[in-house]
């Protein structure tokens, strides 16, 4: 490219004439999209209460974003270029062990539903890669055209956008109780890495697999996503409840 | 790119951008080597400095989009607060931050050694304060080209307003007031969706 000024002109003049995609999202009837949140929420309640079945309890931030409304895109049908970018797994052919297994009734419901999450951001299990497998918990990326999600085998689905995929990812936290220890787990591109603490302040073992990870206890502080943008991103863990009873844990020392 | 020879105001174009009717080419092509000559003169290199020069449109077109913000009172103002913003974020962060052009869903800038020669021949050949002179009221222009275009302590703005070093910063002030005032916001970017 010789005339880089007439190269940044040209993809101006495209940009400018190219509708963005967010803004089709507003043209969705509001009688619609009350239907969608509303099944969106059953969904949600209906995941904690596996959640809840299994010791626990999935406290925050499980999804990243609630789903309200499918992806005006319809579901994907190719991988984002960016986001392709930021997961090299993604840039890699896919074969059978890329597949999702257990099927809709089998736990990743969440991404076919369309008032799902997977179904807002437009993610695909037939573009799905698979990243590992961390203390027999299976982690595959689901990429959307809007957002992607990371599809669990034993913990669920978290979603997210893709521009927060391509910088810190996605995770999902679930808070201990009765004695259970916390876990955060999800997936980061690249070039972002992870470090966790616990309560006295040392550094806690963050388990990955490829994009993937999980850091789990029953004394964890933190987990900080450091992305190459250089914005940190911090969650708190939730202190876990005692076995029995609401309230100090007791074999948990003070925050 | 666009005509340079177009007749209407800065105003317009972008007026007529948003309303779809197009003109932000034409806006671009009559202030990208003034923006790419001011973010030269601050990161020396070309290559980067088109990165940032980028950037900068792809955020003031972004912020066009936006009809929420009301349009900018003098553009060039708006640009160059935005060219400013994208400067400090890359100074903050440690590289230059594609997020607009990502948004645009622009391709990958690919460099040549021909691309850069043509770059540092634009930024040689651009004079970036007779740009700005001609786009600026007087004292607006006195101040900013201080402050924002050389970033030179309050003393020697003082001395080159022959004023006071207070009566410096108030003016500094006051035109960066004024020129956040009729900004559309460039600092607070879209959100995803």
């Amino acid at each position: 490219m010789d005339d880089i000024l007439d190269w940044i002109g040209g993809q101006l003049l495209i940009a400018e004439r190219r509708p963005l995609r967010r803004h089709r999202a507003l043209t969705i009837p509001t009688g619609r999209r009350v239907v969608l949140v509303a099944a969106a929420v059953v969904l949600m309640v209906l995941l904690a209460a596996v959640a809840d079945a299994a010791g626990l309890i999935n406290v925050s931030a499980l999804w990243q974003q609630q789903p309200n409304v499918p992806s005006p895109e319809g579901v994907a049908t190719s991988i984002p270029s960016d986001l392709a970018e930021a997961y090299a797994v993604l840039r890699q052919p896919r074969d059978s062990a890329d597949a999702l297994t257990g099927g809709p009734a089998g736990g990743y419901a969440a991404i076919t539903v369309p008032g799902g999450g997977g179904g807002h951001y437009g993610a695909s299990p037939s573009l799905s890669r698979y990243l590992g497998t961390i203390d027999g918990t299976a982690f595959w990326l689901v990429p959307g055209n809007l957002g992607s999600c990371l599809q669990t085998s034993n913990d669920g689905t978290s979603c997210t956008s893709n521009a927060r995929m391509e910088t810190t990812g996605t995770l999902g936290l679930l808070a201990g109780m009765a004695g259970h220890p916390s876990t955060v787990l999800g997936a980061i591109p690249d070039t972002a890495s992870i470090a966790a603490t616990t309560t006295d302040g040392s550094p806690a073992t963050v388990q990955r697999a490829s994009n993937a990870f999980m850091v789990s206890g029953t004394n964890l502080e933190t987990v900080t996503i450091h992305p190459q943008n250089g914005r940190n991103y911090t969650i708190d863990i939730p202190e876990t409840p005692a076995p029995g009873g609401i309230g100090p844990a007791s074999g948990a020392s003070g925050r | 790119m666009g005509s340079t020879l177009d007749s209407r105001s800065d105003v317009e174009l972008l007026e007529s951008s948003r309303n779809g009717s197009g003109g932000f080419d034409v806006f671009y092509t009559r202030h990208c080597r003034a923006v790419l000559a001011f973010h030269a003169r601050q990161v020396r290199e070309p290559e980067l400095a088109a990165d940032l020069t980028a950037e900068t449109f792809a955020s003031a077109l972004l912020a066009l989009r936006d009809r929420k913000r009301r349009l900018p009172d003098s553009p060039v103002a708006w640009l160059f607060t935005i060219a400013q913003r994208k400067l400090l974020d890359s100074y903050r962060h440690g590289q230059v931050e594609d997020r607009a052009r990502r948004k645009l869903a622009f391709e990958p800038m690919q460099v040549s050694d021909d691309g850069i020669a043509r770059l540092e021949q634009e930024i040689a050949a651009t004079d970036l304060l007779a740009h700005l002179a001609t786009a600026l009221p007087a004292d607006q222009f006195e101040a900013l080209r201080a402050r924002v275009i050389d970033e030179l302590p309050y003393r020697e703005i003082a001395q080159d307003l022959r004023c006071s070093e207070s009566l410096a910063r108030m003016r500094v002030s006051r035109a960066l007031r004024s020129l956040r005032s009729t900004t559309l916001q460039a600092q607070r970017e879209p959100h995803d969706g």
